[in-house]
């Protein structure tokens, strides 16, 4: 296993927790929304969906306490993987069979799907990887954990920043589909 | 302190608050969008698509009457959602009041929003809405993806959406209705159709 400085390992198990404790919080505060928002993706049966949800809601609550704990992090950081991996591929494969106007249920005020959510879930699962790496046996000096505050602090800005312009963008594609629309029957 | 311990808390400084300016730009442009940009109810990708079939609801309005909202219908409908808390909602229920009289003909306009039935009772005797339809349903407001409000959907006799989007404002508000008229799936279409019709002469 390749081995990390701890200060990277730090930074990304702390923005993973963040993204993770967000992303449950959100489904938590309104689990019936979120089973609404699975079911647009018609990959799982009727029955199934409100289980399912109710497991995800817990394995995303088990990644966020178990990589706060340094000998959980690696397994805490596997099963945050794999369930970014299966978003990713749920987006995608939802994206391939054309059924993108669905809600992507990412919060917020409700923006379609796109390859850039694979893209975020791809960049997310990177550092996934970080967080599973060994680290090199270097004391954690104050300035070290400073550095990591600051690195956890501006990815997560940074993280802000990106998903707002996406949801900017996901406005945009829906006045330009309603122009492309209208163009396509102004030409019959 | 080494200079390069110096330069590097510096430059953390500098990139947090540059990423800060870079959210809040990000934020800026969004609300823009919602908000200041060319009148017209905007529309997120999410939910049914303009042109296509709405589902069937049977509902309840607050008085326990029976309400469908689908075909067929006598007339276009126009499904307002707000939340007591809302004011842009309260903003515009003067307007949801002229559009009544004046459109009476052609259209019929429903109140939507979801919650406690005591409490949008009260509200709507405040607000003297109680010459329109209430409704309270959650599964309508997640049909249609509503996340913000006010919220605005048409639909027309045969229960197909003709419009739908954020109204922030009476010009919002009569833009979802004229598209409807232009046959544009929303003022932006029609807009941006203009400017293509004359960038070709």
């Amino acid at each position: 296993m390749v081995a990390l400085h701890p200060i990277l390992i730090v930074v990304a198990a702390g923005a993973l927790v963040c993204v993770f404790a967000r992303a449950a919080l959100h489904k938590a505060v309104d689990p019936a929304m979120f089973a609404h928002t699975m079911n647009g993706y018609r990959v799982l049966p009727r029955a199934a969906v409100q289980p399912a949800a109710f497991g995800l809601i817990v394995l995303e609550c088990a990644v966020v306490l178990g990589l706060i704990v340094p000998t959980t992090r690696p397994y805490a950081a596997a099963i945050g993987l794999v369930l970014l991996v299966l978003y990713a591929s749920v987006i995608a494969l939802n994206l391939a069979r054309g059924n993108d106007h669905i809600d992507c249920g990412c919060g917020g005020a409700g923006q379609g799907l796109s390859w850039f959510l694979v893209l975020r879930n791809a960049a997310l699962a990177t550092l996934c990887l970080v967080a599973m790496a060994a680290p090199l046996p270097v004391p954690m000096t104050a300035a070290a954990w400073a550095s990591a505050a600051a690195g956890i602090l501006s990815f997560l800005l940074l993280f802000a920043g990106v998903e707002k312009l996406i949801d900017n963008w996901s406005w945009l594609r829906a006045s330009n589909r309603a122009f492309e629309q209208h163009h396509h029957e102004g030409h019959h | 302190m080494e200079p390069l311990v110096v330069a590097v808390i510096v430059l953390w400084a500098i990139v947090i608050v540059l990423l800060v300016v870079v959210f809040a730009l990000a934020r800026q442009v969004g609300i823009l969008f919602e908000r200041v940009a060319p009148m017209g109810a905007l529309m997120t990708d999410a939910g049914p698509k303009i042109g296509e079939h709405s589902p069937r609801f049977d509902l309840l309005t607050l008085e326990g009457k029976p309400l469908v909202l689908g075909p067929p219908s006598p007339k276009n409908t126009l499904v307002f959602f707000l939340s007591t808390t809302c004011p842009v909602c309260k903003k515009l229920l003067p307007v949801l009041k002229s559009l009544k009289q004046a459109e009476a003909e052609n259209l019929s306009i429903v109140i939507a929003s979801d919650g406690d039935a005591l409490e949008h009772g009260a509200f709507r005797r405040a607000a003297g809405l109680g010459e329109f339809p209430y409704v309270l349903s959650r599964d309508l407001g997640m049909a249609y993806r509503i996340n913000r409000l006010p919220f605005a959907v048409l639909l027309d006799r045969e229960g197909v959406l003709r419009g739908k989007g954020l109204v922030n404002s009476r010009e919002q508000l009569e833009s979802l209705l004229n598209a409807q008229d232009l046959g544009h799936a929303s003022i932006q279409g029609w807009i941006e159709a203009r400017t293509g019709e004359r960038a070709l002469n």
